[in-house]
């Protein structure tokens, strides 16, 4: 049973094909990799699943929801959250506060209380603390909740950003190249952070990243597209040796040398 | 609550003390309310009662106008809203006979209301479309007073309203503005009730995802944040609150015009605001009480007035991009030394908004 399925997606730009006739379905929990050479149309994918981008052709279909049409913020409050490729936080302020922030669709509050500031809406300010400092902490970031966001380094500056996405309850997390621009450790810390979210919170998480041996560690599954296209799919060992993908990547002739 | 107990010796203090605040703040404003209302009774002039009045409206209207043009729209319209909550509430009162006390608040809800029925289409525009359509918006319900005599008055306006009724509270006696003082009291209180309600809106958790929003509204957005919703609602909470400063307007001066609301007074309220600060929630209080007691004093000097006002303006906005709020640090920097930086870094975006 699949969670998150696109049928014969296509996007175009003027005459370019981002993205054509993509097919892929993703089941609850999984950890998801979708890879390709560089303009391959993987974070069009993302802009179109989130509604930042609507697809000229074909449907995006969450639990048996049709997402097209929908805007950002609405597939967001369904529960498909993403982080972008640069680093995007609420730079100015505190990584708290950054992750209060993506508490705003949880406290179903009533303006007045809001405005007058009465111990309920206090409770409710102290209850959002604590489960932020639970986020924080489960990040590893603990130490940082009062350090302001843009003042962080930036291996911390992506933790960030995948702790805001859990703040706002994502069901289906969308990492866009969670891994970039990270040294080895780091990167390692952000693959155990990735497994531990799917373990804890039971998160689907669909990953576009350039760090392929990565991807092969922590994907049950991948997807490969090149020019828009589906080229291949199946578990990481498969990939590997997969010919279309070999060619994507390094090209015909030199495999056949 | 154990665990929020755990927080207070653990890591976020930072914000810990700034929910702390939050809950001393009603009690500060109580505080100040009551500093300021012993003011007409220690100074008896009149004069000074009346500018002390004229400030704490506009207070009102430039506050609440500095909310909106933090949502990052460029308003140009508050007079609209002024000019609705005066003639709903003056109509109400001359026409319908509704005591003042039901008219103010009615004449804050109509115009919220207008607000956010005109908010939904418009607030979509940005820039320079907003600023103009807000601008139409005001002036063409200018023409619609002048035009149509039987309700609004026509180009001579409204004349003759009469003041709030008579209202008895307990301890302190009949208050039955006869008196400036009674008007003092009713103005400072309208005030601080809506600094209090922009103060909750701008440092609670809405407040925090206001910021959110002006921090990057593509993450606010991905992260589920209707932005037009909270962008409306700031739009008819400040209207409203602008409209009722407005009611109040009318009934202390006893007359209104079309020419009262003009944009002209959302011009001066946009420079009250520069002028104080627009990042700083006390920039525009601070705006406000500065250049209008500066136009007091060089109204002594009526061939200058104009030329004086506007040299202090500009000497503020060159040295001073992030506003009058600004001068403490200012004056900081000149003694400790470069951090300037950090001015450098917001400046041109006060300057330019």
């Amino acid at each position: 049973m699949s969670q998150l399925s696109l049928k014969g997606v296509s996007k175009y730009f003027g005459g370019l094909a981002a993205i054509q006739n993509l097919d892929f379905e993703v089941k609850e929990g999984e950890i998801r990799g979708l890879i390709g050479p560089n303009g391959a149309g993987k974070t069009t994918v993302f802009n179109v699943i989130t509604g930042e981008l609507s697809p000229n052709a074909g449907e995006i279909l969450y639990a048996g929801r049709l997402l097209n049409g929908l805007k950002t913020h609405q597939v967001a409050k369904l529960g498909i959250v993403r982080t972008y490729q640069l680093v995007t936080l609420f730079s100015g302020y505190s990584a708290l506060e950054n992750i209060l922030v993506g508490f705003h669709s949880e406290s179903r509050f009533s303006l007045l209380d809001l405005i007058l500031g009465g111990r309920r809406s206090r409770a409710t300010d102290i209850a959002q603390l604590d489960k932020a400092m639970e986020i924080l902490a489960f990040m590893g970031l603990s130490a940082f909740a009062d350090a302001q966001a843009e003042n962080l380094p930036h291996g911390l500056q992506r933790k960030l950003g995948v702790a805001i996405a859990l703040a706002a309850r994502a069901k289906v997390l969308l990492l866009d190249e969670p891994l970039t621009g990270m040294n080895p450790s780091e990167a390692q810390d952000m693959i155990e952070t990735i497994r531990q979210i799917r373990k804890e919170y039971g998160t689907t998480i669909i990953l576009v990243e350039h760090n392929l041996q990565a991807v092969m560690e922590l994907c049950e599954k991948i997807t490969v597209i090149n020019f828009g296209q589906k080229i291949a799919e199946g578990e990481p060992g498969q990939i590997k040796r997969d010919e279309k993908v070999i060619e994507a990547y390094i090209g015909k002739n030199a495999h056949a040398t | 609550m154990t665990k929020a107990a755990a927080c207070h010796n653990g890591l976020p203090s930072a914000y810990l003390q700034k929910l702390n605040r939050q809950k001393r703040a009603p009690y500060g404003f109580l505080g100040i309310f009551f500093l300021l209302s012993m003011v007409p009774f220690i100074c008896r002039n009149d004069y000074y009662v009346h500018v002390m009045i004229a400030i704490f409206y506009t207070v009102i209207y430039t506050s609440t106008y500095r909310f909106i043009l933090r949502t990052g729209q460029f308003h140009f319209g508050a007079h609209a809203f002024i000019g609705i909550g005066a003639y709903a509430s003056v109509l109400l009162v001359t026409r319908a006979g509704w005591s003042f006390w039901a008219a103010m608040p009615a004449a804050g809800i109509i115009a919220a209301v207008c607000a956010l029925i005109v908010g939904f289409p418009i607030l979509r525009l940005k820039g320079i479309y907003f600023a103009i359509i807000t601008w139409g918006l005001g002036d063409t319900l200018r023409f619609v007073y002048m035009r149509f005599k039987n309700p609004f008055g026509g180009a001579l306006g409204i004349f003759s309203i009469p003041g709030p009724n008579p209202i008895t509270i307990p301890g302190v006696g009949v208050i039955d503005f006869s008196q400036k003082s009674h008007y003092y009291i009713l103005a400072l209180a309208l005030m601080m009730l809506t600094l209090y309600v922009l103060y909750r809106l701008e440092r609670s958790r809405i407040g925090l995802v206001f910021g959110a929003i002006r921090e990057g509204d593509q993450l606010a957005r991905a992260i589920g944040i209707n932005i037009m919703n909270y962008k409306v609602l700031a739009f008819a909470v400040c209207s409203g609150l602008a409209a009722m400063g407005g009611s109040f307007y009318a009934h202390y001066t006893y007359y209104i015009s079309p020419q009262d609301f003009t944009v002209l007074l959302t011009i001066y309220l946009a420079i009250y605001t520069v002028v104080g600060g627009q990042d700083s929630y006390f920039g525009a209080i601070v705006g406000t009480v500065v250049l209008s007691l500066a136009g007091e004093i060089f109204a002594g000097y009526s061939h200058y007035q104009l030329i004086m006002y506007s040299t202090f303006m500009i000497v503020v906005l060159l040295f001073l991009p992030q506003g009058l709020v600004s001068f403490p640090r200012y004056i900081a920097r000149l003694f400790v030394g470069n951090s300037a930086n950090e001015v450098k870094g917001k400046g041109n975006e006060s300057a330019l908004t």
